[in-house]
Order: structure tokens, then sequence, then C-alpha cells
């Protein structure tokens, strides 16, 4: 069985009193694209830069297809980082930016023709050819960060580390950048770690998706598998949008629960008879129906976003409900509307949070 | 329509009336005299013979402009030398500061390291003492190093100075940590790091600390007054003032003196002052 392109095995980092990475024990696979998913300060970036080697664990030890790297300096791991501000050499042009990895590990010494041809390559590879002569001010912000691309590019690294590379992009461009990196990601087929609080991004890009809180992985799995069966109520909210909705009800035992007065059938157990349960309502899964699990209530909120409506249903619950509606002509303010929901997209939580 | 009017008549003008433009000029002229007169009061004793200076009423320019204390300053004083010892004691400075200064502070605001913040107050602590009460233990230390008297005698008490490191650390400091990670990633060792990126991107900063550098050189007195005694080592602040001896005070000579040394300097500053107003601008609109 081939090794894993990066390995994680029980690492921890500390800033004093500061967990930032607790007990990480994670594997990422050859050619795997893999996104660290989180809110800000769960410790993503912190994972990234353990790996890159700026900086050093407080305990555990990180492998590189199979080497361990912890005391190897950041550019004897073969790893290929791309920042969030670019950082590209400001007084450099796109060519000497693109090259100067290439002459930092003196390529230019041995074989100037071919450092030319890898920065002709690496550039194509990103379609900014014909950009080289410039300096990064007179680029856009695509541009430098399709140059910040071609320099982790050019040197050929084993791992890619994307630290929220498009995030300083506006929306359209995060779009077109987005599925420019899903391609060339196809392209190299190498393994890259891609940090994100952006759960569009995880979603649409990664094989798989680690979602992170305080330092602490919540889940690892395809990201249908964290929409559809997140393992405790951090992942149910943080993934998905409009946010799942959260009522507090109690088990029936078997697969049921109670919520105020309604009765509601689910494809998992939920404990004994009696516990307080949480009960996951994922506004995308209703059916604007009266069949199984319906929920009665009155439109107390519509919210026109395009494609569809975010409806707010007032139901004698403690919070208010949101359901999502592809067609709102029949849904008024102030009008009666049932929502249902198929018995496997009800998700139970038990008092910690955590999936039942 | 009468809304519009009214809401232009409130509205708060942002272009200077003639008053004001009158009265920033004539502030502006006020001050520009003030700095002039010295300059060309200097320049107008400097050609005038001992007879003339002391006329009465005074005469800005002279009936016949008297050049004979510029030969006399040329020919019979060590003028010339003063001045190549003060250039190449600047310059050394001046190359010495730049490398020495611009890696403590590359370590100061990117490194880390144990003993970073002692280190840094011990620095801040120095720029606190003042010249002058540094002048004797100076002294003492130079002559138990056998230095008097030598052109190290001031070349090395002016680069522990340590308030250029502060300057530059904070043109380092506001570059991002990111561009240095970088770097590291694609496999730039410390040294390159310094070289190739920081020394570049804070060039404004040095052209200024060079600056500053070489112009405290230029005009100090006290520190080379007290370390030179021999006429040939002196520098230019010194071996003018040697010119006024104790009975006699050829102010024309002195004059000239004095009119000739501002020369290289103002030359030197004009030659880098775009450097110099960049710098100033880009701190002043910096968000």
């Amino acid at each position: 069985m081939a090794s894993a392109a990066v390995e994680y095995r029980s690492v921890n980092k500390v800033y004093g009193d500061f967990v930032a990475v607790h007990n990480l024990d994670l594997s990422i696979l050859q050619r795997e694209f893999l996104v660290l998913l989180g809110p800000s300060g769960c410790g993503k970036s912190t994972i990234l830069k353990l790996l890159a080697g700026i900086e050093d664990p407080t305990a555990g030890e990180i492998f590189v297809n199979g080497n361990l790297v912890n005391y190897l300096l950041p550019r004897d791991r073969n790893v290929a980082m791309v920042f969030q501000n670019y950082a590209l050499y400001p007084h450099m042009s796109v060519a000497e930016n693109i090259a100067y990895p290439l002459k930092a590990r003196k390529w230019a010494a041995r074989d100037r023709t071919s450092v030319r041809d890898k920065v002709l390559q690496a550039a194509k590879l990103v379609e900014i050819s014909d950009q080289l002569g410039k300096l990064p001010e007179a680029l856009s912000g695509g541009q430098r960060q399709r140059v910040a691309l071609a320099r982790a590019l050019v040197r050929d690294p084993e791992v890619f580390a994307m630290d929220e590379p498009l995030s300083n992009l506006d929306a359209q461009l995060r779009d077109t950048m987005r599925q420019h990196l899903i391609a060339l990601h196809r392209r190299v087929g190498k393994a890259t770690i891609y940090v994100t609080h952006d759960q569009h991004e995880a979603m649409t890009m990664a094989d798989r998706v680690v979602v992170l809180k305080d330092g602490v992985v919540q889940q690892i799995g395809t990201p249908a598998e964290v929409y559809n069966a997140p393992t405790n109520t951090f992942v149910a909210g943080f993934v998905g949008h409009p946010r799942m909705n959260f009522v507090p009800g109690i088990s029936l035992g078997g697969r049921s629960v109670r919520v105020g007065k309604l009765d509601l059938q689910s494809s998992c157990g939920t404990g004994p008879e009696g516990e307080p349960v949480m009960v996951g309502l994922r506004p995308t899964d209703a059916k604007f129906e009266a069949s199984l699990n319906c929920i009665r209530g009155t439109v107390s909120a519509s919210e026109f976003t395009g494609a569809d409506t975010i409806v707010t249903l007032s139901t004698g619950l403690s919070e208010d409900l949101r359901f999502r509606l592809i067609d709102s002509s029949s849904c008024d303010l102030g009008q009666p509307a049932a929502f249902s929901y198929a018995a496997e997209h009800v998700h139970v939580f038990d008092k910690g949070g955590q999936r039942m | 329509m009468w809304r519009l009017a009214r809401r232009k008549r409130n509205a708060v003008s942002l272009k200077p009336t003639l008053p004001m433009v009158t009265m920033s000029y004539g502030v502006l002229m006020l001050a520009a005299v003030i700095s002039i007169v010295p300059f060309l009061y200097i320049l107008s004793t400097s050609v005038k013979d001992t007879n003339s200076l002391f006329s009465y009423p005074p005469e800005w320019i002279p009936d016949e402009l008297f050049w004979g204390n510029y030969a006399k300053l040329l020919q019979e004083t060590s003028f010339l030398n003063w001045t190549l010892n003060t250039f190449m004691i600047g310059l050394a400075i001046t190359v010495l500061k730049l490398v020495i200064d611009a890696m403590a502070a590359y370590s100061l605001a990117k490194l880390q390291f144990a003993g970073k913040r002692f280190v840094s107050a011990t620095l801040l602590l120095a720029v606190a003492i003042p010249v002058a009460a540094l002048i004797i233990p100076l002294f003492f230390l130079v002559r138990s190093m056998g230095l008097l008297n030598t052109y190290w005698a001031l070349i090395l008490p002016a680069l522990a100075n340590p308030l250029g490191i502060f300057l530059l650390r904070s043109f380092i400091v506001s570059l991002p940590d990111d561009l240095i990670h970088s770097a590291r990633l694609d496999g730039a060792g410390e040294l390159r790091i310094f070289a190739q990126i920081i020394l570049p991107l804070i060039s404004s900063g040095l052209v200024v600390h060079a600056i500053f550098t070489f112009m405290l050189q230029y005009t100090n007195f006290l520190w080379p007054l007290v370390a030179i005694q021999s006429d040939s080592r002196q520098v230019l602040t010194v071996g003018i003032s040697s010119l006024k001896s104790n009975f006699v005070v050829d102010w024309g000579l002195i004059s000239a003196a004095s009119l000739l040394a501002t020369i290289p300097i103002t030359l030197l500053f004009l030659a880098l002052q775009r450097f110099f107003l960049a710098q100033s601008l880009s701190s002043a609109l910096k968000g």
C-alpha cells in the first residue's frame, strides 16, 4: 500500500495557554484534495504552517511521503505554499517571482535554459504567459494569485499547501479561480491541503473535508458525508446554507422524538425514552407539502435570493424555523404553511451535541 | 431646485480663499528668510577683506569682491585634508552602520531568539543616554584600546549608536511575515532573504538612514575634538573651529571655510532628496 502523502501523528501546537491544535491525527492521500474547514481561530492555518515548517509542533510527528519532516528546514520539506495575501516579491517581475524558488536552490547556476523553460511552463499552466515582464503591482488580484500558483508549481513539490488563496478575490473571480484550481489539481495530480472558512469552497473543491473547531477535528469525510451525516451540532450548523434549524426535543425511544407538540420520525435511533435531545432540520431538505413529519406554522418572513426563497415560519416552538423554497409563489407572508421532512433528514443529537 | 441651492450654500468649501493663500505664503516666506539670512551673511563675509568686514553701515554686497579668504583657506590651512578625512570617516561609518543596523533590525523585527526582549530593551536604554555623558568613559575606553588620535577612534564609537536599528526595524516590521515565510519555503537562507528580499524593500529607509548618519558625522564636533589631536587626521568641524586663534578671529576665513563645508552636504541632500521626500510622504499616507 502506498504511503500517505502527508501524515500528522498526535500533533499538538500550544502558544502559552492557548491550544491551537489538539492531538491531530490526519492522513492526506496521494493526489487527494483535502480541505481544512472551520471558523477563524480554529487552527486550520496553523496545521498548514506546521506542515510547511513555518511553525514547529509542540508535540507529535509529521511525515511527508513517509519521511519525518519535524526537524527539516522549510526548504527541505518539498512543500509549496500559496498564501492568502499571495506573498509575491513586489520588487521582482512576474518571471523573477516564478523563478525565485529555482534561483534560491541555485538552479540558475546549473542551467539557465532549464530555469527559463520551467518558468514558461508554469506560467503557461496558470495562463499568465503574457504578464511575465510586469511587476506584481500592475496585476489584478486574480493574476497575482495565478503568479503565486505558478511560483508554487515551478519546483514540482510533493505537496501543495494553500492558505485561503481565494479569500481576497471578489465573488465572481473566486468562482472562476475555484474551477481553475480544481482543473489544475487534476492536471498536476499532487496532494493538496487547502484551508478555507468558506463552506461553499470546501464542498465544491474537496475530495475530503476536515471540519475543525478550537484546534480539534470535529469530522473527516467526503463533502456528502459531512453534509448528510454531521457528527455533531457544530458540524451540522457550520456546514450548509441556510444554517440548519435546531430545536430541543425529547426522545420517545426507538426512532421517534417529540418537539413541542409534534412527533417526528427519524431514520436513526433517538436514545432512551425521556432523554432530552436536539433535533436538526436542514432548510434545504424541507418539502413544501403536508405529509410525514409535517411542521405547520405561519410565514413570518420571506427572503428572495434569486434561485430560491428562504421562508421563516412561526411554529409556536422556542425558535422560528427557516425553510428553502424553490417556488415561493404559493407562500405569502402571514399565511399558514406546512413543510415536511423525510425520516432520513431528521437529524437527532444527544444533549452533548453528538449525533445519535 | 431651491433646495439644491440651499445645500450648495451650506456646503463646506475645500478651496482655499485668497486671504488664506496670502497668509500661508507670508508665513512660508518669513520662514525662508529666517533660514537663508545667516547663509547669505556668511557668503557676504567670506568675500570681504578684514577692513570692510566692520564697515558702517554694513554692506551686504561689497564694492569689490575679495577672494583672498578662499585662497588662504586652500593654500595655508589643511582644509582639503580635513574635508577628505570627514568624507572618508563619514562614508566608512555610513556603510558599516547600514550593514550592522539593517542586520540587527531584521533579527529584532522578524527572527525569534532567546533574549530578544532583553536586547531590545538594552538598545532602547542606550538611545536614552545623552552623548555628553558618554564622552569621558568613551575617552578612557578608546585610550585603553590604543586608538586615540586614529580614524578608528571616530569610526568605532559611532557604530554603537542604536538609533538606526530602531529606524530600520520600523520599516522591516511593516513587511508581511508571509514574504519571509514564502522565501524560506522557496529555498532561500536567512542571508539571501536579507539581501534579496528585505534590503530592496526597505531601500527608502536605508537612504534616509544613510543621509541622517552621514549628516550626523559631518556635523559632529565634540567627540572628534576630544579623540583627535593631530591636524592631519582632523575633521572639518574641529578644523574650522581651530582657525579661530586666542587673539585674532579671521571671520572672513572662517566664513569661507563654513561656506565651502556646506556645499558637499547640500549637494548630497539634493541628490538623495527624492528618496527622502518619497519616504516622508509614504509614512504620512500610511493607513
